[in-house]
């Protein structure tokens, strides 16, 4: 039951970013095969996989709406109380909304990685599975530690918009600090989602990525779970 | 009475917005002047006119007819329906009409304000890196975002008070910004693109297609006062569509 409340809770917002996401990848693609003047590969890898704009937009604005919700928000429309008079564990209400919103981050991440071979294959030409899903699990990784972060502040900001909007903005200004300071740049894993981050030039030359940079996504993994328990945590703590 | 509670429900998310403002032109300002440095060599006057040639005014302007003005426009009695609290503010001895018109007079308030804070920021704070910017060049700019920025907070309002659902209206109109934004950019509307693109004029790129360092030394070009005129009329057309909806719903 708990399941199917996080999934209702969420369920419109992320069947609209599903279909949204969907059409600009389709459109996207059928751009790049239009212009293209470079090998299949490296052509939708720069379409896709190499545009900072928007993959900032994605990065920055789907895990934030994802994660927003909770115990925090249900307590200022009055439906707190009913969410913790069930039989079950804070932590288990509360962890259940997290896997449910990783789990639609993860379907997220994975649309270029079924949309774009599928359509490779329909319009005669080739790209390779194991490709694009190499790049969706570099989205999934990157982007489970920005889901954690918006998490918490919605454990921590009550306010509709308002831990979204802190959410977003921390996004934002945590790409550009870690991104254009080089002293802070091994921070940074914006080379990590392009795929760039393990090759010499930091271009790849041919658009496949870098070798998995294990150490850097086990960071990354560790930061966000410590992150999803701090704000479950939090939310055990409060007073509703 | 109504002015203030406008402002207390928009009142957290605007205040973080302009953290943000701030935080991110302070950081281009003082963290990145090297590449000011390599401007000034290039170009003397496109550094001085840096507002709105370089690259991170273009990144806070795609910020923020994507993602500010969106985040501001949200709210309004379908959100207090969902709450239970619609029914207070109906019973407010006003019209529906006044409600609405001032809620998105404080919108627009607000999103004035964080339209001006690059243009009082980057001459303020420049010269601390040896920089210099004029002001009314920064002011030339106010007005374009402004005005510019209309149309995105009708949206947001329009699609606040016909979509139900938490978050539903702010997904909505981002997606309605950023496609406007990809499609009025070439190639897809040349040879028109840059008189029906919010963000070349907000870039002050409204009439000649040229990249910006081939252009007027950096310096804006004129004001393009027909199409700001269409596009504020676009603006009170949204508005007005969205007090109609809301005064003829039952809630």
């Amino acid at each position: 039951m708990l399941w199917w409340k996080a999934w209702r809770e969420t369920r419109e917002r992320f069947l609209l970013i599903l279909l949204f996401f969907a059409l600009a990848v389709v459109f996207f693609y059928f751009q790049a095969f239009r212009s293209s003047t470079e090998t299949n590969t490296l052509y939708l890898y720069h379409y896709f996989y190499d545009d900072r704009v928007p993959l900032l937009l994605f990065f920055g604005l789907v895990p934030p709406l994802l994660a927003s919700g909770g115990l925090l928000q249900e307590q200022r429309q009055g439906t707190a109380a009913i969410s913790l008079v069930l039989p079950v564990k804070r932590s288990r209400l509360l962890g259940i909304r997290a896997v449910v919103s990783a789990l639609q981050f993860v379907a997220l991440c994975l649309v270029p990685a079924v949309v774009i071979p599928v359509l490779s294959f329909a319009v005669g030409t080739s790209y390779p599975l194991s490709l694009a899903l190499h790049f969706g699990l570099l989205w999934i990784f990157c982007g489970s530690s920005l889901l954690a972060v918006s998490f918490l502040f919605s454990s921590v900001l009550a306010g509709e918009y308002t831990a979204l909007t802190a959410s977003v903005s921390t996004i934002l200004m945590y790409y550009y600090v870690t991104t254009y300071t080089p002293s802070l740049f091994q921070l940074s894993m914006a080379s990590i989602v392009v795929g760039t981050n393990t090759s010499a030039s930091g271009i790849p030359s041919n658009g496949l990525p870098g070798a998995y940079p294990w150490l850097g996504l086990s960071v990354i993994a560790l930061i966000a779970a410590g992150l999803f328990c701090a704000a479950i945590q939090i939310a055990r703590w409060q007073d509703f | 009475m109504l002015w203030y509670k406008a402002w207390r429900e928009s009142r957290a998310r605007f205040l973080l917005l302009v953290l943000f403002v701030i935080a991110f032109w302070l950081y281009w300002i003082f963290l990145w002047r090297h590449q000011w440095a390599h401007l000034s060599k290039e170009h003397v006057t496109l550094a001085t006119i840096g507002y709105a040639s370089v690259f991170p005014v273009q990144r806070l302007a795609i910020l923020y007819l994507v993602v500010l003005v969106p985040l501001l426009s949200m709210g309004g009695l379908l959100r207090e329906d969902g709450r239970g609290t619609a029914g207070l503010s109906l019973s407010i001895p006003v019209s529906r009409l006044r409600q609405l018109g001032v809620r998105a007079a404080v919108g627009v308030m607000e999103m004035a304000l964080l339209a001006t804070l690059p243009a009082v920021l980057v001459p303020a704070f420049l010269p601390f890196v040896h920089g210099a910017h004029p002001l009314p060049v920064a002011l030339h700019f106010i007005l374009l975002w402004i005005v510019c920025g209309a149309p995105v907070l009708a949206l947001g309002f329009l699609c606040s008070t016909i979509l139900t659902g938490e978050y539903t209206p702010l997904i909505a109109s981002v997606m309605a910004a950023l496609s406007y934004v990809y499609f009025t950019t070439p190639p897809f509307f040349r040879p028109y693109g840059p008189k029906f693109s919010l963000f070349r004029i907000m870039m002050g790129m409204n009439v000649e297609d040229l990249p910006f360092d081939k252009r007027l030394n950096g310096l804006p070009e004129p004001f393009p006062w027909i199409t700001l005129l269409a596009i504020a009329v676009v603006a009170l057309a949204l508005f007005a569509a969205s007090i109609q909806a809301t005064t003829q719903r039952d809630f």
